[in-house]
């Protein structure tokens, strides 16, 4: 009886010290993979920091207006507004 | 785990005697030694030890601190939200920068490696970095900061052992120049030092942070918008080029929020290289510096004699004969030949008119409208301290008469764009702002009556659209402009120098109901052929100004009137 409790209890102790190691190992594993997404979501944020900026480097008003010159396109004048009573917002006079 | 090896059944009379187990069942057994016992207890604790400490290990080291840690200060740099201006584009923003340091104790050649250093980095002392790399008892020194991609890789290449790279946030101004007196400057660390960047610390939205991420606080919304800042900045440039002038300013205001949609002071500087420019070429006329402008101030005289002395647009003023105080004699260029009335004072500009008025008012008085209009206090935006009003030492009629036209009291333009902006809104005063209002803030207190602000208004009409009027060349088919010229000689050694002049022009739009005031002004235009030589605010500044309405008068939902007209 003795001897029975005392093998089951180092085989027990054997076998839960594997386990734990195999968790450990896992737990370890899942770690780093958890630490490589936090870098790659890091490095992602700060991917889109750099490309904001540069979007807006790239649509500040001074080069969209040379470009927009260039393809004929120019400030509108107040000339170029019209008058167009059918395009008005209708009123409340109905057809009858 | 307990040495209780014993039974439970068993009654005292067959307790076994000590050193022998179990007699009753393994009796023929040789009793197992106490030293076997102790070992396999030793044994057996060994192992839930082991087993404990590893769960604890787990339990405890959940996010493990696995990153290498290097010797080095405890160092602090800051994230800080974004700039945008009111459409939400982008002013200024954090960026990831490598910042390169070194390791003196595993430094192996200090002198070849500050030798390499300075060839790639000249502006840093290679001296000074042989004593730093030298210096072995030394762990952690910044060798230089914030590098761009390009250096960061050609630091690498160098291939040192010893050198490291740090992540940084690094402050980054995509729309560079256009912005850069508003959004102001931040340090080394990514502390605002001036500006609406210092206005974010101040506020406490600048944070301490240990990694470079992107910071999650809401960006700072200015009231400026990009498009518009970037016409007027356009137009002052082509109009500083045209008349030769050797600087400009521009400022657009909500009369009735204080709103600047605009600021713009040329020359201008590339935030990056703000250290490098000139101290006289980074200079921001729009806030940092108070001048005399000219006959723009007298729209605040105007106030004055329809405010304080009741007078109505129609009273007549005898503005024939020069004005005498003292041994000073006022008199106009162009002489009228009949009376004026309060209204053609402004319309044709006339100092003598000016002057009588402000002899009417006396000093206090015109002190203390021009103290109620806050034409005389330090004021502050959201940008920092705006130049206080330079003030005359001793403020006696003369003074007060020459004020009355603009010359004696030197204010920011952005001060006195303010205090337009009160005269015509409807007599509300208005506090200058950088950032955006989503509500229009309930107006301080009442400057001047309503029936003050409407004539006001209808004499700044007739400046632009009378055929007398000195700012006829502001007008444009469509937009109705208000408006008022002012051409002051700029101090100089020993008197005023009447061939530098700063030319202003101060415009409402629209004038029967302003929603904007817009300040232009030329520093130091010359006569060019088209002006005939001469350097008039008229015949420079008001087609300006004229220019700036064409540009922004669509991005500001302004219809034409004839438009507007049509429709009714």
């Amino acid at each position: 009886m003795f001897r029975f409790a005392t093998v089951s209890t180092v085989l027990l102790a054997v076998a839960s010290a594997f386990v734990l190691y195999a968790i450990s190992y896992e737990t370890r594993r899942l770690e780093l993979h958890v630490n490589a997404q936090l870098r790659t979501v890091e490095k992602t944020g700060l991917d889109i920091a750099v490309l904001r900026a540069e979007r807006a480097y790239l649509a500040r008003p001074d080069r969209i207006e040379a470009l927009a010159r260039k393809i004929g396109l120019a400030p509108i004048e107040p000339r170029q507004y019209e008058y167009i009573p059918a395009a008005a917002p209708a009123t409340s006079k109905r057809a009858p | 785990m307990k040495r209780s090896p014993q039974p439970l059944r068993v009654g005292p009379a067959l307790a076994p005697k000590p050193g022998a187990l179990h007699p009753h069942v393994h009796a023929p057994r040789i009793p197992l030694p106490r030293a076997r016992l102790w070992l396999m207890n030793v044994v057996l604790s060994t192992v839930f030890v082991a087993i404990a400490g590893q769960t604890l290990r787990l339990a405890a080291s959940s996010s493990p601190e696995t990153r290498l840690s290097r010797a080095e200060p405890l160092h602090q740099t800051y994230i800080r939200p974004d700039i945008v201006d009111r459409r939400g584009n982008l002013i200024a923003t954090d960026v990831n920068a490598a910042s390169l340091f070194a390791d003196p104790a595993i430094v192996r050649d200090a002198d070849d490696a500050a030798e390499r250093l300075a060839a790639l980095f000249p502006d840093l002392n290679a001296a000074e970095l042989r004593h730093t790399l030298a210096d072995k008892s030394r762990r952690f020194a910044w060798i230089k900061r914030s590098l761009t991609p390009i250096e960061a890789q050609r630091a690498h290449d160098l291939g040192i052992p010893g050198l490291a790279f740090r992540r940084e946030p690094r402050r980054v101004y995509p729309t560079r120049n256009l912005t850069s007196y508003i959004a102001g400057q931040v340090d080394i660390d990514n502390r605002g030092v001036s500006g609406i960047e210092r206005h974010i610390d101040s506020i406490g939205a600048a944070e301490a942070a240990a990694s470079p991420t992107p910071s999650q606080k809401p960006p700072v919304r200015l009231s400026i918008d990009l498009g518009i800042q970037n016409a007027v900045a356009d137009a002052l440039n082509a109009a500083m080029e045209h008349y030769k002038a050797h600087a400009a300013a521009g400022v657009l205001m909500a009369v009735d929020s204080g709103e600047l949609l605009a600021a713009v002071s040329l020359p201008d500087q590339d935030p990056a290289r703000f250290k490098d420019a000139d101290e006289a070429d980074r200079f921001d006329r729009v806030t940092g510096g108070v001048f005399e402008l000219g006959s723009i101030a007298k729209i605040v005289t105007l106030g004055l004699a329809l405010d304080e002395l009741g007078a109505t647009s129609t009273r007549f003023y005898d503005t024939r004969e020069p004005l005498h105080i003292g041994r000073h004699t006022i008199a106009e260029q162009h002489r009228p030949n009949r009376p004026l009335t309060l209204a053609d004072i402004l319309i044709r500009s006339s100092n003598v008119g000016a002057g009588i008025i402000a002899m009417e008012a006396g000093v206090a008085r015109q002190r203390a409208f021009l103290d109620r209009l806050g034409l005389l206090d330090t004021i502050r935006t959201e940008a920092g301290r705006v130049a206080p009003p330079l003030l005359p030492s001793n403020w006696g009629p003369i003074e007060g008469v020459t004020i009355s036209y603009g010359h004696g009291l030197a204010v920011s333009p952005l001060q006195f764009a303010a205090a337009a902006s009160s005269l015509v809104n409807g007599g509300i005063k208005v506090r200058p702002t950088f950032l955006l209002q989503d509500t229009v803030p309930p107006g301080e207190a009442r400057v001047v009556s309503a029936a003050t602000s409407a004539a006001i208004r209808d004499a700044l009409r007739r400046v632009v659209s009378d055929a007398h009027g000195t700012g006829r060349r502001a007008e444009i088919a469509g937009y109705e402009i208000g408006g008022k010229t002012g051409t002051a000689e700029m101090p100089g050694r020993g008197g005023y120098k009447s061939n530098s002049v700063i030319s202003s022009f101060l415009a409402i739009l629209p004038a029967s109901a302003p929603r904007y005031v817009l300040l232009v002004s030329l520093f130091e235009p010359q006569g060019i052929e088209e002006t005939k030589g001469k350097t008039t605010a008229g015949l420079n500044a008001a087609p300006t100004a004229a220019r700036i309405v064409e540009r922004i008068g669509p991005m500001l939902g302004l219809i034409p009137a004839t438009l507007a007209e049509a429709a009714n």
